[in-house]
């Protein structure tokens, strides 16, 4: 019989970041507070997941919840020290967060055409709290995943875009989170809206790294809405320290024609977990979430993706790759969820694994619910090693044993970046040769011409 | 510069050569032919150094070195090349990224500089002229979705950039159109120098009408059966290896 969270440890400080926070948001609208409450008290109520949650029976959150987190200080940065996780070539705009709080001075919030705005939250509730009533902290208020309650409790800023009718913007927007401290453990939550109105077309770019090595939590959740015909594409790049805690939520909700995607690309932290759900609302709605995950040493990585399938004609696609070493441990669970009334509902989903070591360990479970009769379902999962075949191959040329396994694996991951913009795919690739097992020996076959 | 001898190997533990001798000498080229499953792809794959292929007893030198304690890269900078029977789809690997990293492995194996993408274009560029091979295959992932034909001809492309000593083509000829084999046939004679040599595996006379060999064998069983000049090639041509075959029968097996 475990305890309430009310009486653990983990409690008091917890509760003590939610005052805390609260003062940040005391000049917002009263449903604000009202929502933050619910959302304590939801957190509160149920605590750090236990192992013996079906959603969480793989991801050990216990050490987070027994490491005596504080909230990360405020800290100012120099734009020097920003520059290097922006994309080169990126001119769009961007918002930069610090510690969870958003940092005007080192972003470029701007020069936005008539139409899309781009500003921290605490300024959109100032200047628009009616056009933020129906959906910030709404779009994901059914989610049970305790994480989004604390989200909801301890968010402390995040960014609003919003997007006018028919408004394209042809620039990708930035949203680039760094946690910085490396003395005390310390954690962060932001939380973005995006709200894409009927015909609009963005593409989103969310960044999340570590300054330094410290042992960070940080908790993200983002909420989109997009609207009839609108489409939004998201991409992400999570490249925190091995010793940080990456949670992230994205949270999205696609009318009558509309299309959303996201690629996420989640590489860092000891422990990281990707929750993608996704709702397809109105009929002609379509999604595609692909990512690729990587860990290595003693990392765990956990990707869960959940897309509702809600009326007739809609569609999914999903393909998750994933590369696990070391001891490292990665979890795939794919559940597609298809009502009664969503016939014709176009569903396929794959996940494939490399595993380069018999320590590492990837357990993918695909989850089709589908209550509908005219349904296209399809997933496919496979985890496999590196063809000896083409490792040979490579080696009777000349490469070395170590090249030719990196140039395999790295292979095998740059198909995940296939038709990523330009300037994404650079910096992902960037990452994925620091970070790849004998990824500096990958790089005269990718990089050069 | 090869010598083997009395060779005996085993693939997956299943002894396939059973006692080979042969010796190449630099500027020349020997043709292996021999009916289906007689060991000539065992042979060249020993040769390249392919795992799970074990040498069980005899020799393999290679200029007095003992070439099998070499691991198959070390094996390929020193200047052996093995052309496929299969040759292998790798998806998600540019053809120009690996030749030129093959290349550069080998040139600072010899002590020569590596080529700098600008270099190495230019002379890859020249090659694929030579083979007949259009420039968009660079920039395609290695053999992938490459016909039979077109995977044979990149083969040919890597031997030419290679420019290996020790050259052994593994049935590079079978099931080529005309033009694809004297593509290869031209690739193969370009590369001849008093200090090359070439094995040529090969089922068909055709091939060594354009590429003329010092020497043919023939392998059966796991055994070379039989050597001579070219006329050798032809008789086969002619009468098959049925009678070969029944002579090895009549003699005494080790
Ligand atoms: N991996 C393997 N395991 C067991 N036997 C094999 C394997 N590969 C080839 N062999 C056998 O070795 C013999 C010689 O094969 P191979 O060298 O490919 O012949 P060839 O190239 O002359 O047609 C055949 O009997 C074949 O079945
Ligand atoms: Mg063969």
């Amino acid at each position: 019989m475990s305890l309430s969270f009310e009486s653990r440890p983990a409690y008091l400080p917890y509760r003590e970041a939610f005052d805390q926070t609260g003062r940040l948001w005391d000049d917002a609208p009263a449903w604000v507070a009202a929502r933050r409450e619910e959302a304590w008290n939801r957190f509160s109520a149920v605590g750090f997941p236990s192992p013996r949650d079906e959603e969480w029976k793989y991801t050990p959150t216990s050490a987070i919840e027994q490491t005596a987190f504080r909230p990360a200080p405020e800290t100012l940065l120099v734009l020097r020290q920003v520059e290097p996780f922006i994309p080169f070539g990126f001119s769009g705009p961007v918002a930069v967060f610090v510690n969870g709080r958003l940092q005007p001075a080192l972003s470029r919030l701007g020069g936005l055409p008539e139409g899309a705005t781009l500003v921290g939250l605490h300024s959109a509730l100032a200047l628009w709290p009616e056009e933020l009533e129906p959906n910030l902290m709404r779009l994901a208020a059914d989610e049970d995943n305790p994480f989004a309650a604390l989200n909801g409790a301890l968010a402390e800023d995040g960014a609003y875009l919003r997007l006018r009718q028919g408004i394209e913007l042809d620039q990708p927007v930035l949203l680039l989170h760094l946690t910085a401290g490396n003395h005390v453990p310390v954690m962060a939550h932001l939380r973005h809206l995006v709200v894409a109105e009927a015909g609009s077309r963005v593409t989103l770019l969310a960044r999340q790294a570590s300054l330094g090595d410290g042992v960070h939590f940080v908790d993200t959740l983002t909420e989109v809405a997009v609207g009839e015909g609108a489409a939004v594409d998201y991409l992400k790049l999570q490249e925190e320290s091995p010793r940080a805690y990456p949670l992230a939520q994205l949270r999205a909700r696609v009318e009558k024609d509309g299309r959303f995607s996201s690629r996420i690309f989640s590489f860092g932290g000891q422990l990281a977990r990707e929750d993608v759900h996704v709702e397809l609302a109105g009929s002609g709605a379509s999604c595609q979430l692909d990512g690729l995950y990587l860990a290595d040493g003693h990392q765990h990585t956990d990707t869960h993706t959940r897309i509702d399938h809600r009326v007739p004609a809609t569609s999914s696609r999903q393909t998750y790759k994933g590369i696990v070493a070391g001891r490292a441990r990665a979890v795939f669970k794919g559940r597609v969820l298809v009502e009664r009334d969503a016939q014709q509902a176009d569903a396929r989903q794959a996940n494939h694994n490399l595993l380069l070591s018999p320590e590492a360990e990837i357990d993918t479970t695909p989850q089709l619910e589908i209550y509908a009769d005219d349904v296209k379902c399809s997933h496919g999962a496979t985890v496999g090693q590196l063809d000896e075949k083409q490792v040979f191959y490579l080696r009777s040329r000349g490469l070395d044993d170590a090249a030719a396994r990196a140039a395999l694996t790295y292979a095998f991951a740059a198909g995940a970046m296939e038709g990523a913009i330009p300037c994404v795919r650079e910096a992902v690739a960037a990452t994925l040769l620091e970070r790849l097992p004998g990824g500096e020996l990958a790089r005269e076959f990718f990089h050069e011409f | 510069m090869l010598e083997i001898r009395d060779l005996y190997a085993a693939v997956d533990g299943k002894t396939i050569l059973k006692g080979i001798t042969l010796t190449v000498n630099p500027g020349e080229v020997h043709a292996i032919m021999g009916p289906n499953g007689s060991g000539k792809s065992t042979l060249a794959n020993i040769l390249a150094g392919r795992e799970g292929y074990r040498v069980e007893s005899g020799s393999i030198t290679w200029f007095g070195r003992d070439l099998t304690a070499l691991p198959p890269e070390e094996r390929a900078r020193e200047g052996i090349f093995l052309a496929f029977q299969y040759p292998v789809e790798i998806p998600g690997v540019s053809n120009l990224y690996f030749l030129k990293a093959a290349l550069n492995a080998r040139r600072k194996h010899r002590g020569e500089p590596e080529l700098d993408a600008m270099d190495f274009l230019a002379l890859v560029k020249g090659k694929m002229a030579d083979v007949g091979m259009d420039e968009a295959f660079l920039y395609r992932a290695v053999n992938e979705g490459f016909s039979g034909g077109e995977k044979k001809r990149n083969e040919i492309l890597q031997m030419a950039v290679l420019e290996p000593t020790l050259a052994i083509l593994d049935e590079t000829d079978s099931g080529l159109d005309i033009d694809a084999l004297k593509a290869v046939a031209a690739g193969v004679n370009r590369l001849r120098a008093p200090d090359r040599s070439i094995v040529l595996v090969t089922h068909y006379q055709r091939l060594l009408d354009h590429v003329v060999p010092d020497q043919v064998h023939v392998l059966a069983q796991g055994r070379i059966v039989k050597s001579g000049g070219r006329e050798l090639a032809l008789e086969l041509e002619q009468r098959g290896y049925g009678w070969i075959e029944q002579e090895v029968a009549h003699e005494p097996l080790l």
